[in-house]
């Protein structure tokens, strides 16, 4: 019996305080937030076609299988989809919906995200003419999850997509600069 | 007078019936064949000796095994293997979870985090198993579980694992399942 | 009578040797009195098993003894029968007799 309420009280403790630690985590105040930045050296508008053309973001965004274009055409109310692999759950494809909420190029690109019964979210890209060839670029994402497990595992999610969209923004400074050398 | 040395049972065959017959009636059988094969190296010769020794316990395995089912021992190791694996298959299914829900997917790296969360639930479900030895040899025998539970779930995790961490949790599960029978042992 | 009462033909050799060793019956001298007496090549893990499965019957009970050097510093557990593993002796004594009654043999027919 001694055994039993140990290991009962061990799992109580393993289970109960990471939930609660998660659910106090999840009321912080930039909860579902992420934001990255990367300084390239381009310009604005050599930038813009990296975020703005489908066959170029499949380059730098990783685990996209296909990035339709903007339809009708790019602006304001568009649509256009993504498809994902998503490795952890067998490599099955994901298709993101996506509409255009801000189209000013080459400053602002403002993108709503959902997949229906997962999430949704608003992403948007801003980019910052430094001079001398060299800009900033900007991406804010903000999202909201359908299912309540995924809400309390928010805390956990969000670093990991902050993670990875670094990795992203990095992978895009070497893919724009290099091409950027070979012209 | 010319005195002979006593021989000794072949090591790796009394092995062998321990691990199969368990602590319970392994040292009991182990002492009835080795009175036996004393004797028969006496009145016909070691080499009798051995190959009757050897006849014995390759023939009483099924036997034995089956004994051991029959007591609870083997369950109790398969218990231990599974309390060991059952939570960090779960916790691979948890990280699934999360990172299937990043907005723009990722890939099957962990983050550090997690790991150690994962090496944590290792530790714990392996010093509570190593608890339940009553002596040395059991404990021994349940550290060696803990770290089969390990390797069965590192095998069917989804999650991608660093060398670091194979390796960590390849040692820290025995480790904790002998500081576990140190420190909690049954009497 | 209940199914657990009657033993088997292997246990019934095991119980025999048990009564005969009086007193001294570990498993190595049962395996020795069975495969001398019935010419029979019994494993030991064979006996254990038996003697293990009488115990649960509570036809025998073991008795652990100190360890002796012969047995490499091991302890030994001998064992004897109940009064419950003596009525079942006596009860396949006399099923088989009652079986055997009006046989002559040897029986005709056989190959040995």
């Amino acid at each position: 019996m001694k055994w039993v309420k140990r290991i009962g009280m061990a799992v109580a403790a393993l289970v109960i305080l990471p939930a609660l630690t998660l659910l106090l985590l999840g009321l912080r105040s930039g909860a579902g937030r992420v934001q990255s930045s990367v300084e390239v050296q381009a310009s604005p508008d050599q930038l813009w076609t990296w975020i703005d053309d489908g066959d170029h973001v499949k380059q730098w965004v990783s685990w996209t299988v296909e990035m339709k274009p903007w339809s009708p055409r790019a602006a304001v109310g568009a649509t256009r989809s993504a498809v994902m692999r998503d490795a952890n759950n067998g490599g099955a494809q994901m298709v993101i919906d996506g509409t255009c909420t801000e189209y000013a190029p080459p400053r602002t690109l403002g993108v709503k995200l959902s997949v229906p019964n997962e999430f949704e979210g608003l992403q948007t890209y801003h980019l910052t003419d430094l001079g001398d060839g060299r800009t900033r670029l900007v991406i804010e994402m903000s999202y909201h999850f359908d299912s309540a497990l995924a809400r309390l595992m928010e805390p956990l999610i969000t670093p990991s997509a902050r993670k990875k969209m670094d990795g992203d923004l990095a992978r895009l400074k070497s893919l724009v600069e290099s091409k950027a050398e070979l012209r | 007078m010319k005195t002979y040395p006593v021989p000794d049972p072949p090591a790796i065959l009394r092995a062998l019936l321990l691990a199969c017959a368990g602590d319970g009636h392994g040292e009991l059988i182990a002492g009835d064949l080795h009175e036996e094969f004393l004797y028969l190296c006496e009145e016909r010769g070691d080499g009798v000796g051995r190959r009757w020794y050897a006849s014995q316990v390759v023939r009483s395995l099924p036997e034995l095994l089956r004994l051991r089912i029959r007591s609870g021992d083997l369950t109790q190791l398969l218990a231990v293997l599974a309390s060991v694996a059952a939570p960090l298959l779960l916790l691979d299914r948890l990280w699934c979870f999360v990172y299937s829900h990043i907005p723009l997917k990722d890939g099957l790296d962990r983050a550090a985090g997690l790991l150690a969360v994962n090496m944590a639930v290792l530790c714990i479900a392996s010093a509570i198993s190593g608890a339940l030895a009553r002596t040395a040899r059991r404990a021994a025998t349940l550290s060696l579980v803990s770290a089969m539970g390990v390797a069965v779930a590192l095998w069917a995790s989804v999650g991608a694992a660093p060398a670091w961490y194979i390796a960590g949790a390849l040692l820290a599960a025995p480790a904790s399942s002998l500081a576990g029978y140190k420190k909690w042992r049954t009497q | 009578m209940a199914k657990g009462d009657t033993v088997g033909e292997f246990e019934f050799l095991v119980l025999l040797a048990v009564l005969r060793l009086a007193g001294d019956a570990y498993g190595m001298r049962v395996r020795r009195e069975i495969a001398e007496r019935t010419a029979r090549d019994v494993t030991i893990g064979a006996v254990y098993a038996t003697l293990d499965r009488l115990e649960e019957k509570g036809l025998v009970t073991g008795k652990l003894s100190d360890p002796t050097p012969e047995r490499g510093g091991r302890a030994k557990r001998s064992f004897q029968l109940t009064g419950a593993g003596v009525d079942a002796v006596n009860r396949a004594r006399r099923e088989s007799e009652s079986m055997l009654q009006g046989l002559a043999f040897p029986l005709p027919g056989g190959s040995r």
